[in-house]
């Protein structure tokens, strides 16, 4: 049975995975759906996890938001009003609210992962390589690729805004 | 946006923003357990629930051929003749019974064991029925049979996830002996024997050829 200690892992690194796992989906449903899979893999090998838990637990959590992502671009669409996934608008701040942050969720799910990962989650290379199963250089890749597109969706702006200040 | 830093700090900046309203569900920890129980529980219920009547019929017999092309399966001997009296197994039989089958070996080889021009690592053998395998470039052959009882001698194996094995060591022969499930043919269960050298990697072969059946 679980004992004890896994009631205070839970206490400690559900916080931390719950918001990794919502970057990743972009639901607030979703993200907790995920993070309580996540953490009944995590208790059905508890016993025989060696060492820290949490590398586990959060490599079960991005494994989990990749299958949501996956299933959801297979799913057809039941209507055309079905809400996007977004994040919750930070306070007045335009750019992350109407740019970087919807150009993130735009992301190929697996380059998504490796900008959360490195720099929500502030893991190195060589940890996040180790959570998704790849090597260092596809990390280093996919990190040079998202940020080329994120780079891309504000210089969009940029010229928007050009063209406005010029009408 | 001159630099990857300024974008990857705007980016943290947007992401800690994003998530900082969430906080967790106060039961969680909760609310997992309950489903793992949950999960046990069901896990249990479909164990109990399946018939061990094919694993005892089926001992043995996954190995003995019968897939391959002109091969007739032979059957144990024995195994079906419920007229004839048996002894009282030797040991008692735990609470809660360990129970294994031999496992369904996809790759097998027809003619004999140990073929020098093998494909794949691991085969049935007809004759002597049994399993063959390469480990570190060599073949090693493991006999296997079954029997009603295990020698009084028997000493424990310890395998981690295959509970209730027992063995022994005589004469450069190593002997494991795994309990199978009672089943129609086989009431009272009993014992699938993997015969193999004394130097051969036990641990490996009883992973190789046997599965928990419960």
């Amino acid at each position: 049975m679980l004992g004890s200690d896994f009631d205070q892992f839970v206490r400690d690194s559900s916080p931390g995975l719950l918001r990794t796992a919502y970057l990743l989906t972009g639901d607030r449903g979703h993200a907790e759906d995920v993070v309580q899979a996540a953490l009944l893999q995590v208790a059905r090998k508890w016993r025989r996890i060696r060492g820290e838990p949490t590398p586990y637990a959060r490599r079960a959590v991005v494994n989990l938001a990749k299958n949501h992502w996956r299933d959801r671009s297979r799913r057809p669409r039941e209507s055309t009003t079905a809400t996007e996934p977004c994040y919750a608008p930070p306070d007045g701040d335009v750019l992350l609210q109407q740019v970087l942050l919807p150009a993130v969720l735009d992301l190929p799910v697996r380059q998504r992962a490796v900008l959360v990962l490195r720099y929500f989650q502030d893991l190195s290379v060589e940890q996040t390589a180790g959570v998704l199963g790849c090597s260092t250089g596809t990390v280093k890749s996919q990190t040079h690729h998202a940020l080329s597109k994120l780079r891309a969706a504000l210089g969009d702006l940029a010229d928007l805004k050009e063209n406005d200040h010029e009408h | 946006m001159s630099t990857d830093d300024d974008l990857t700090t705007l980016l943290r900046r947007g992401f800690i923003q994003a998530a900082a309203d969430l906080y967790p569900d106060p039961d969680l920890a909760g609310a997992v357990r309950r489903r793992y129980v949950r999960v046990r529980r069901r896990r249990r219920a479909v164990a109990v629930a399946m018939p061990a009547a094919a694993l005892a019929a089926g001992t043995g017999l996954a190995l003995a051929g019968q897939d391959i092309p002109g091969h007739t399966a032979s059957h144990a001997p024995g195994r079906t003749a419920v007229a004839v009296p048996r002894p009282a197994p030797v040991t008692q039989v735990p609470a809660k019974p360990a129970s294994y089958k031999v496992m369904a070996l996809n790759e097998h080889s027809a003619p004999s064991n140990c073929p020098a021009n093998a494909t794949a690592p691991v085969g049935k053998s007809e004759n002597p029925a049994g399993a063959w395998f390469w480990t570190k470039g060599q073949c090693v052959f493991v006999g296997i049979s079954v029997a009603d009882t295990k020698p009084a001698n028997a000493v424990p194996v310890h395998i981690t996830g295959y509970p209730g094995l027992y063995g022994t060591l005589k004469n450069g022969v190593r002997t494991i002996y795994a309990p199978t499930a009672p089943g129609p043919y086989d009431p009272r269960g009993g014992w699938v024997v993997l015969t193999m050298p004394a130097n051969a990697p036990q641990e490996m072969a009883v992973r190789m050829i046997i599965v928990p059946a419960n």
